[in-house]
């Protein structure tokens, strides 16, 4: 029971932290439409960012979490700058490989700066136990939940109730009428691009903060996909509570499918056959719009 | 405007007969190159005979897929495991690895055939993460982590242990794929592919069936990289499950994409780029005297540098600037 417990809150937290990236994912295919394959990238780059202001300069925590926040800003203009904007109207692949570019030249970065090696994070919050009654869980895990949830809290307000939110909405709604109706396209492509990277980037912090940190980091990118499909792909809601299904899924397949049915491995695994499995019986997920061009 | 066509079709006999030419002297000259240059010479051609696969359904048909070297990694175990396991002769091997990577493709192709791009690369990706998987699992098939002996087999009688001998069957196998590939393109099918991809809903009012279309796109890919993945088991001879991991399915799609999207020679230029760029930028950072442990991270992101500036400048790839040189070049020469 204790294991059973253990291996569900762990899901649960990461995924939380899949929920925060998947939602930078929906965000930017729904404002630009574009599949980001460099989302696992930009989190291992905002994850050594932080790691060095906090090691090199010895600032706090907290100035460096906010300094990686503004650095990651100023990558996702750059990138939407001199990138992606240039390819508004291109094919899907076209633009799919491009952020693998992208995705592969930031990687590279980090390895000619910082190496493969493994990294261990500063201790920001406490690792100690914290006993929850039926069992004890590590605060660094509390801390990342807590923190993940106050930022969609924040970005769900944002969408709901800011001017801003709403141009958002517009524009994914109707790409057409929010123009015509005098949106400026080009600021509510940037601002997609900078959210996205600064959850990508707060993600990455918390994940460096639980499993230390190794440009392996960059997977997370792509653990979100099963999440985001199940979610629906343009729904902010579904790939929120997705992310936590998959990351439940996940850590409750690595701990017991190997037992069962003795192959290895199976963890990270078991959600893309989730996803496979969605795209055959329901490929709107759990909350896409139903109006999916099947084509 | 007889004069302009008469141009045109002078070019493109042209063309042909550069093919021809290009072909008799690839297969001469690699009679006499050095043990590394054939190498590559050999990765270059399997790569291009992949690359004409994937261009069928990305290039032409519209459909993108990231799973490609996964699905050569199915060609490869399936020939090696007929091969050498069941004692099926090699070139029934071959092209039984071809139909067993288009049934895997098409069972991962089917669930997004209904649906747009976006959906297909989730699929295809997890087509490759899944595959990959069951290569590390599968010891019996793939040897697993440790990786693989094949031995190359005899052909019709010859052996081919030497690989000057090996690179005559690979040059076959891409010859015939390429004769194919430019034929499939004038059949109806292959206009129906065109069609697909420039507006489905377009093609299925002309009575195109988007179904069958889509699925004889996949399934014909698939077979190439099936194919291309058992000359590359050969060829390597040791096989690591890692020469079929996701970065190979993102070189072979980028391959695509720089080469030339939908074109023959696409996939060629592609080949050669994808082989030859990390072979030049290697032989720069020795000439620049650099240690050899920041190599990788630097041939690594010219790499994706590379793309991106292609896609930027170049979005129809190098088949595009080719053509307009030798078109040029013709036009200049036959004045």
């Amino acid at each position: 029971m204790d294991y059973f417990l253990g291996l569900l809150i762990n899901g649960i937290v990461v995924g939380s932290i899949y929920s925060m990236i998947a939602l930078g994912f929906v965000l930017i295919y729904k404002a630009t439409e574009v599949v980001n394959f460099a989302q696992g990238e930009l989190l291992m780059i905002g994850a050594y960012i932080c790691l060095e202001v906090i090691v090199t300069t010895g600032m706090p925590f907290l100035a460096g979490f906010f300094t990686t926040l503004v650095f990651m800003t100023l990558l996702a203009l750059a990138i939407e700058k001199l990138v992606l904007r240039r390819m508004m109207g291109a094919p899907v692949m076209s633009v799919v490989m491009a952020t693998i570019g992208i995705g592969i030249v930031l990687r590279s970065v980090v390895l000619l700066v910082w190496g493969a090696t493994n990294r261990p994070f500063p201790t920001v919050f406490p690792r100690e136990g914290l006993d929850l009654g039926v069992v004890t869980v590590s605060q660094v895990y509390l801390y990342a939940f807590f923190l993940c949830l106050t930022f969609m809290v924040i970005f769900g307000a944002f969408f709901q109730y800011t001017r801003w939110g709403l141009t958002m909405r517009a524009v994914s709604s109707s790409r057409k009428a929010a123009e015509s109706l005098g949106v400026p396209l080009v600021r509510v492509f940037a601002l997609a691009w900078v959210i996205s990277a600064i959850v990508s980037g707060v993600g990455g912090i918390l994940a460096a903060n639980i499993s230390g940190l190794t440009p392996d980091l960059s997977a997370y990118g792509v653990r979100v996909f099963p999440a985001v499909i199940l979610g629906g792909l343009d729904s902010i809601i579904g790939a929120t509570i997705s992310g936590v299904i998959i990351g439940v899924l996940e850590n409750l397949s690595g701990g017991y499918l190997r037992n069962l049915t003795g192959l290895s491995g199976l963890g990270p695994v078991a959600p893309f056959f989730v996803l496979i499995l969605i795209l055959w019986v329901r490929p709107t997920g759990l909350f896409g719009r139903k109006e999916i061009d099947k084509l | 405007m007889n004069l302009e066509s008469d141009r045109y079709r002078s070019v493109k006999a042209g063309n042909r007969l550069g093919a021809v030419v290009l072909v008799l002297g690839v297969g001469i000259a690699s009679q006499f190159l050095s043990g590394s240059q054939l190498a590559l010479l050999t990765v270059i051609t399997i790569y291009a005979l992949a690359g004409m696969g994937l261009n069928l359904l990305t290039g032409n048909a519209g459909l993108i897929s990231i799973a490609h070297a996964a699905f050569m990694g199915v060609g490869a175990f399936s020939a090696a495991y007929l091969n050498v396991n069941l004692g099926v002769p090699a070139l029934p091997s071959i092209l039984l690895a071809g139909g067993i990577a288009a049934a895997v493709g098409l069972l991962f192709g089917l669930p997004s055939l209904r649906l747009k791009g976006v959906y297909l690369v989730m699929a295809s990706f997890s087509a490759q993460i899944i595959l990959f998987w069951f290569f590390e699992q599968a010891r019996w098939l793939t040897g697993g982590e440790d990786g693989r002996f094949v031995e190359r087999p005899i052909v019709l009688g010859i052996d081919l242990q030497e690989g000057s001998r090996y690179y005559l069957l690979v040059l076959a196998f891409a010859v015939l794929g390429a004769v194919a590939y430019a034929n499939l393109l004038r059949t109806r099918m292959g206009r129906a592919f065109a069609a697909v991809r420039e507006n489905p809903r377009a093609a299925e009012i002309m009575g195109v069936n988007l179904f069958r279309t889509k699925m004889t796109a996949f399934a014909v890919s698939t077979f190439y990289a099936g194919v291309a993945g058992a000359l590359m088991a050969w060829y390597l001879e040791f096989v690591a499950i890692q020469a079929f991991s996701l970065f190979i399915s993102i070189q072979l799609l980028a391959l695509v994409i720089i080469g030339g999207l939908g074109t023959l020679a696409g996939a060629v230029l592609g080949a050669l780029f994808i082989v030859l760029t990390p072979e030049l930028l290697d032989g720069l950072a020795l000439q620049l005297g650099m240690e050899t442990g920041q190599m990788a991270p630097v041939r690594q992101g010219i790499f994706g540098l590379l793309i991106v500036i292609f896609l930027l400048y170049e979005p129809h790839g190098m088949a595009r600037s080719w053509r307009r040189l030798t078109t040029y070049l013709f036009l200049k020469i036959s004045k």
